[in-house]
């Protein structure tokens, strides 16, 4: 059959060819990012948020400085907030965690980290978790924001008492997922 | 003999000696028509030559014989052969004709040849006649009708290239549209030594296109020229010369970094490409390495090529997939030193061997980290120089067209 469906398409001698135009519009995004409350702890030692343009790509892309204490365990509780920009509820999650850069290879100096939606509340798996510097949970459940709501992210951190201070010890790449609803 | 016996011989003996005659005669019945024996007259010429009676305006090149076919034509009115001969060797045949009707005559002047010459045609029985060429000796290469006067700037060794559609490439890269395509290339008083080669689109439908060499597809003619200043290149529309291979070796492995670091949950990694599959041509004067290579995110399309003149080249082109992907490394071509920029192109200089590119930065690191390329990246054209002379893609000054025009009219 699919071999007589080929020499029928071959013999084909009649197309009808639909003309149609695309306009490209845009619009806001669905989430907008705001830097949470703990970044006004300390002026920002602990967390801080900034983002730049990427010319080559055309993206926007958000840094988030999170800073630990060697030896201690940091919980940020209001690092970021996500919030909808839509009429209608969105989805959201994060997702896709992965070491971007290792500024000390071969030294595990973070050892646990873990960024968890902490509002709102209930899902079934709220944080991605990095052990030893690799990601071992990528991605958390989705949460729905209704409009105008805000979720906000939190961030433990448990870095090696022998990581040195002051220094940048890794970079990670995290998204956030939105998927709006109808 | 009684006068009845003579009458009665002759009445037999003369119609029957008409009769042998007409049949024993080599022109058979022609033995009794009267007229000129042939007529000669000119023939299908091109519109660059001048006719005024028997007199033919002719030109002359230096670089090869110039054939004019079927430029005479002689009519024979009897079953017979003329001879044929010229004063300056323009005419093959001795001889022409046979049968009764039309026959050509191939004209070819001879190389250098400036001045009249005289082509006689004789036959034993008195008849004669001659056309005279005028020969006016011209820079042009013989039998075109046009060409393109390309006047470039810059030194060294440069590989030029003309495809059909007349997209002008020097060391593969697409330098400018000139009006006539053709494969041979007059430089310096000299015809160059060419090569074809076939370039098909490595994926369809793309604009511009992505091209790579092949076996089939679209043909480029190319030849190379040493260039000291500002200098004249004449690109004729006429067949390729038949020229020996040079012995040309292969070209030397690729070695470079090349790829994009990504992260992964478990760390970067630097995503290399595997090859996929690997095909040689060889040209006249190049051997061309094509390899298609795959990486996680992007395919590569690369293909290294050795030159006769101590220079060798490689052209890359990455198709990249969108991702989502933030990196801190993009090593499009990195063979080793400081990447410079040095006007439009960039430098790498790695022990005594400089390569120069020209396309998209060959590499970058990215603090912060920067997005992966989407899509179809320009090409990085690469000259590689081991021999110090090398400076840079010429500048192309300006491109003409020029018509053959008859030299008398």
């Amino acid at each position: 059959m699919a071999v007589l469906l080929g020499a029928a398409a071959l013999f084909a001698a009649v197309s009808i060819l639909n003309v149609t135009y695309w306009y490209v519009n845009t619009t806001a995004p669905p989430v907008i990012k705001y830097v949470g409350n703990d970044t006004r702890v300390m002026n920002g030692t602990f967390v801080k948020a900034d983002w730049y343009y990427d010319p080559n790509t055309g993206l926007n892309i958000t840094w988030i400085y999170v800073t630990g204490v060697p030896g201690d365990i940091v919980n940020i509780t209001n690092a970021l907030r996500v919030c909808n920009n839509y009429n209608v509820p969105v989805n959201i999650r994060i997702s896709d965690v992965s070491l971007l850069q290792d500024y000390y290879p071969g030294n595990n100096y973070i050892r646990y980290m873990a960024v968890k939606i902490v509002d709102p509340p209930g899902a079934a798996d709220n944080k991605v978790v990095i052990q030893n510097e690799a990601a071992v949970d990528t991605t958390t459940s989705y949460v729905t924001l209704a409009p105008g709501q805000c979720a906000i992210l939190g961030v433990d951190l448990v870095i090696d008492a022998n990581a040195p201070y002051y220094k940048t010890l890794a970079a990670y790449q995290i998204n956030i997922e939105k998927v709006p609803q109808s | 003999m009684q006068r009845e016996q003579v009458i009665r011989t002759l009445l037999f003996f003369l119609p029957t000696l008409v009769f042998i005659i007409a049949l024993t005669a080599p022109g058979g019945d022609y033995a009794f028509r009267t007229g000129p024996l042939a007529e000669v007259a000119a023939g299908q010429l091109p519109y660059y030559v001048y006719v005024s009676n028997k007199t033919l305006h002719l030109y002359s090149s230096p670089y090869a014989p110039w054939p004019y076919p079927k430029a005479l034509e002689v009519k024979l009115f009897y079953p017979t052969k003329v001879l044929v001969s010229s004063t300056c060797g323009a005419v093959a045949a001795s001889s022409v004709g046979g049968d009764p009707g039309s026959y050509p005559v191939d004209l070819v002047v001879p190389p250098g040849f400036q001045g009249d010459c005289w082509v006689n045609f004789t036959h034993p029985s008195g008849w004669r006649d001659a056309v005279l060429l005028r020969v006016k000796l011209v820079d042009w290469y013989p039998g075109a009708t046009e060409r393109a006067v390309v006047t470039l700037n810059g030194s060294g060794w440069q590989f030029v290239q003309v495809g059909q559609d007349g997209t002008m490439y020097i060391w593969e890269r697409p330098m400018a549209r000139i009006p006539v395509a053709g494969c041979v290339f007059v430089y310096n008083k000299s015809v160059l030594l060419s090569e074809t080669q076939r370039y098909r689109e490595v994926a369809p439908n793309l604009i511009p296109p992505a091209v790579a060499p092949s076996s089939s597809g679209s043909a480029r003619y190319g030849a190379f020229i040493k260039l000291e200043g500002v200098s004249q290149l004449y690109i004729y529309k006429a067949d390729c010369l038949m020229t020996p291979r040079l012995n040309v070796s292969g070209p030397p492995p690729l070695r470079a970094e090349i790829g994009v670091t990504l992260p992964t949950p478990t760390g970067p990694v630097f995503d290399v490409p595997v090859v996929n599959n690997t095909v040689i041509y060889t040209t006249g004067l190049r051997v061309i390495n094509y390899t298609e290579a795959a990486a996680r995110i992007y395919r590569l399309y690369v293909y290294t090529y050795s030159t006769p003149v101590g220079l060798w080249g490689a052209v890359l082109r990455y198709n990249f997939a969108l991702t989502a992907l933030l990196t801190v490394k993009i090593s499009l071509f990195r063979p080793g030193g400081e990447l410079q920029r040095v006007g439009d192109v960039w430098i790498y200089r790695v022990d005594n061997v400089t390569y120069w590119i020209y396309g998209p930065q060959p590499y970058r690191l990215c603090e912060p980290p920067c997005g992966v390329p989407a899509g179809w990246q320009e090409p990085l054209y690469v000259v590689v120089d081991p021999t110090g002379q090398w400076r840079g893609w010429p500048k192309i000054v300006a491109v003409r067209r020029e018509v053959l025009q008859p030299w008398r009219s």
